[in-house]
């Protein structure tokens, strides 16, 4: 069985990238989000196994869902993907309770790794 | 590897950024220290730089790297916008438009963005670096796509827009198919095949109805790109201009819409360069030194109006008068609008007038008033001197097939749009072209007849606008839904006729045009 994720991201784009990426090695995207209010909320209902969160998104950043879904579930296994240059929020959002990251663009690989160490 | 799919969602998404880009940037520019504006334009540049970036389109990741340089100082407090630094912003947008259009037309981005984002970083702290591309160039995204994840959040098809006007067309004969079935079937007695021609019809409607509204679209689409046309207009004029849009979620056909950006553009800079004031006039008459132009689309019944409206100067009745003095053309007589507009909408009037860079030789207000009426719909003035004028579209809400009253006038029968009639009537003869009905004497308006000297006729009254006529005839034949078909009126046609179609019977009839009639 595939391990579930959800992927937020505000680019329509992003989403469709990450979800591809993650379906082809076999893993299961179960939903996305396009909000930070929204990841929190998705959570809560679909609680997946692993969330890719980007940083930069309307209506609550990806810091702060990432800071309420640990309090809420401080298991929640996050890996980050953040812009380059966004090294002081990366450091924030690990702090907040993210496991890992990894800097767009992406290479499939990269993305792959970082989850597949993530879920163990 | 489906890149394509990839370039179609940069392309889409990249739009739907940019549009909320200019907006945001004329907020800001309206409010140099407004935080939220700076915000969202943030957002929107970033994301933009992620796609191109994933994409391998160096030129454009570099240049919104470059652009969310900037804005990043103005977060930080660093920057305001001033006029200057809102142009280069504009003008880093116009690039990144180009390169979307590129894309979507299967190029890869090009253009030197250097000098640009010379200019970008003259504004900020430089930015650090440039933005690393994936290796592998272009063309080649350094991962492998599976086949598309179903996304929630589109529900939308793409369909092109021939296939939709094939389908409207057809909405449209199945229409007058289903009406002149009824027809047939008025002598019969058989009640189970009335009923389900009814059925029929009813089913038919309804197709039609939903086919017409697959094609509504916005006005949003076409107003977005005002709000920068006006601001480039008042930079260039030195004018302060401020345009607020209100009812852009109003939907019209989408045929209607694509002739509306150069009328509108038209009005709008019309109302700019003779309309508002310079800030000096403005103060020095008591008003404030900014000028406010107003686009208001809203729905009244069957009809989609537009108001373009300033807070200027009013039209100069008397600079009016004079050029048509000049010109050995009939002034106004009244200080009515719709007879100021009579006079400035003759052909080459308003085209003789004083020229500007901005407004130009070229389009007058008689090619809105005729590209409008070609439409189905009718222009509307009001001015006044020194508070300011009021251009109104009164649009039909849809172009294909329009509700019509049918009368006869001696041999020809007519379709006369039911928008424009008030009610049917008989109509007692008057005074010299004229007819009182209920009390009021009305114009009549004759196109012939076999018994013009009856003492009461038969007819309809016309409402378009303000103005009221009478139109009598021989015969009030029903109503019927009639498709128009555009028509070059072949020479000998009369003026006020401005289309034909075909009845359910077959046979053609001549479509009024009631604005030219009263």
């Amino acid at each position: 069985m595939g391990h579930t994720v959800l992927v937020c991201d505000d680019a329509i784009f992003m989403r469709t990238m990450i979800s591809d990426i993650l379906s082809q090695a076999g893993y299961e995207v179960i939903g996305e989000a396009e909000s930070g209010r929204q990841a929190v909320e998705r959570y809560r209902e679909l609680k997946p196994d692993l969330v890719t969160m980007d940083i930069v998104m309307p209506d609550m950043s990806g810091i702060e869902a990432v800071r309420e879904i640990c309090r809420e579930d401080p298991g929640a296994r996050i890996l980050m993907c953040s812009a380059m240059g966004q090294q002081a929020l990366v450091v924030e959002a690990i702090q907040a309770g993210a496991k890992d990251f990894v800097v767009k663009p992406f290479q499939a690989s990269r993305v792959l790794e970082a989850v597949q160490r993530l879920l163990g | 590897m489906d890149n394509q799919k990839y370039r179609d969602l940069f392309v889409s998404e990249s739009r739907e950024h940019l549009q909320r880009c200019t907006r945001d940037l004329l907020a800001w520019e309206r409010a140099p220290h407004a935080a939220e504006p700076v915000a969202s334009l943030f957002r929107s540049v970033h994301t933009i730089k992620g796609m191109a970036a994933t994409l391998g389109f160096a030129t454009l990741a570099n240049l919104s790297h470059a652009f969310e340089h900037v804005l990043s100082s103005a977060r930080d407090g660093g920057l305001v916008a001033t006029p200057d630094v809102v142009d280069v912003a504009l003008r880093t947008l116009d690039f990144l438009e180009r390169g979307v259009a590129q894309v979507e037309s299967g190029e890869d981005p090009g253009g030197a963005a250097d000098p640009l984002i010379a200019e970008l970083g003259g504004l900020a702290r430089p930015a650090t670096g440039t933005w690393p591309i994936p290796p592998g160039g272009s063309d080649k995204p350094a991962f492998a796509a599976g086949p598309a994840a179903p996304a929630e959040t589109t529900r939308l098809v793409r369909v092109g827009l021939d296939r939709l006007d094939r389908l409207v067309t057809l909405g449209g004969e199945l229409a007058v198919g289903r009406t002149r079935l009824v027809q047939r079937l008025a002598g019969t007695t058989d009640a189970a095949l009335l009923e389900e021609a009814h059925r029929l019809g009813r089913l038919v409607d309804e197709v039609h109805r939903q086919v017409l509204l697959a094609r509504m679209a916005p006005v949003a689409e076409v107003f977005e790109r005002f709000p920068r046309a006006v601001r480039d207009l008042g930079r260039q004029l030195g004018k302060q201009v401020r345009l607020e849009i209100e009812g852009d979620d109003i939907e019209l056909d989408r045929a209607l819409l694509e002739q509306l950006p150069d009328v509108l553009l038209h009005l709008l800079r019309n109302a700019v360069d003779h309309g508002i004031e310079s800030p000096g006039d403005r103060q020095a008459a008591g008003k404030p030194p900014e000028g406010r132009v107003r686009l208001v689309a809203r729905r009244e019944g069957d009809a989609v109006l537009i108001d373009v409206e300033d807070d200027g100067r009013g039209i100069d009745r008397g600079a009016v008068q004079a050029r048509a003095d000049a010109l050995g053309l009939p002034a106004p007589t009244g200080a009515e609008g719709d007879e100021l507009l009579e006079v400035l909408a003759r052909p080459g009037f308003s085209t003789a007038a004083r020229v500007t860079d901005v407004s130009g030789r070229g389009v007058g207000i008689d090619v809105v008033v005729q590209r409008v009426r070609s439409l189905g719909g009718i222009t509307e003035l009001s001015s006044r001197s020194g508070v300011g004028t009021t251009v109104r579209l009164r649009l039909p809400l849809s172009v294909a097939v329009i509700p019509a009253v049918l009368v006869g006038v001696a041999a020809t029968r007519y379709a006369v749009p039911l928008a424009f009639v008030a009610e049917a009537a008989r109509f007692e003869a008057g005074e010299r072209g004229t007819v009182v009905h209920r009390g009021r004497t009305l114009p009549r308006v004759d196109l012939g007849g076999t018994r013009p000297d009856a003492p009461w006729r038969p007819g309809v009254v016309l409402a378009v606008g303000g103005r009221v006529g009478a139109l009598v005839v021989d015969t009030l034949l029903g109503q019927e839904d009639i498709v128009v078909a555009p028509m070059d009126a072949p020479r000998g046609v009369a003026p006020w006729v401005n289309g034909a179609t075909i009845l359910s019977d077959g046979l053609p009839a001549l479509v009024l045009d009631p604005a030219a009639l009263v």
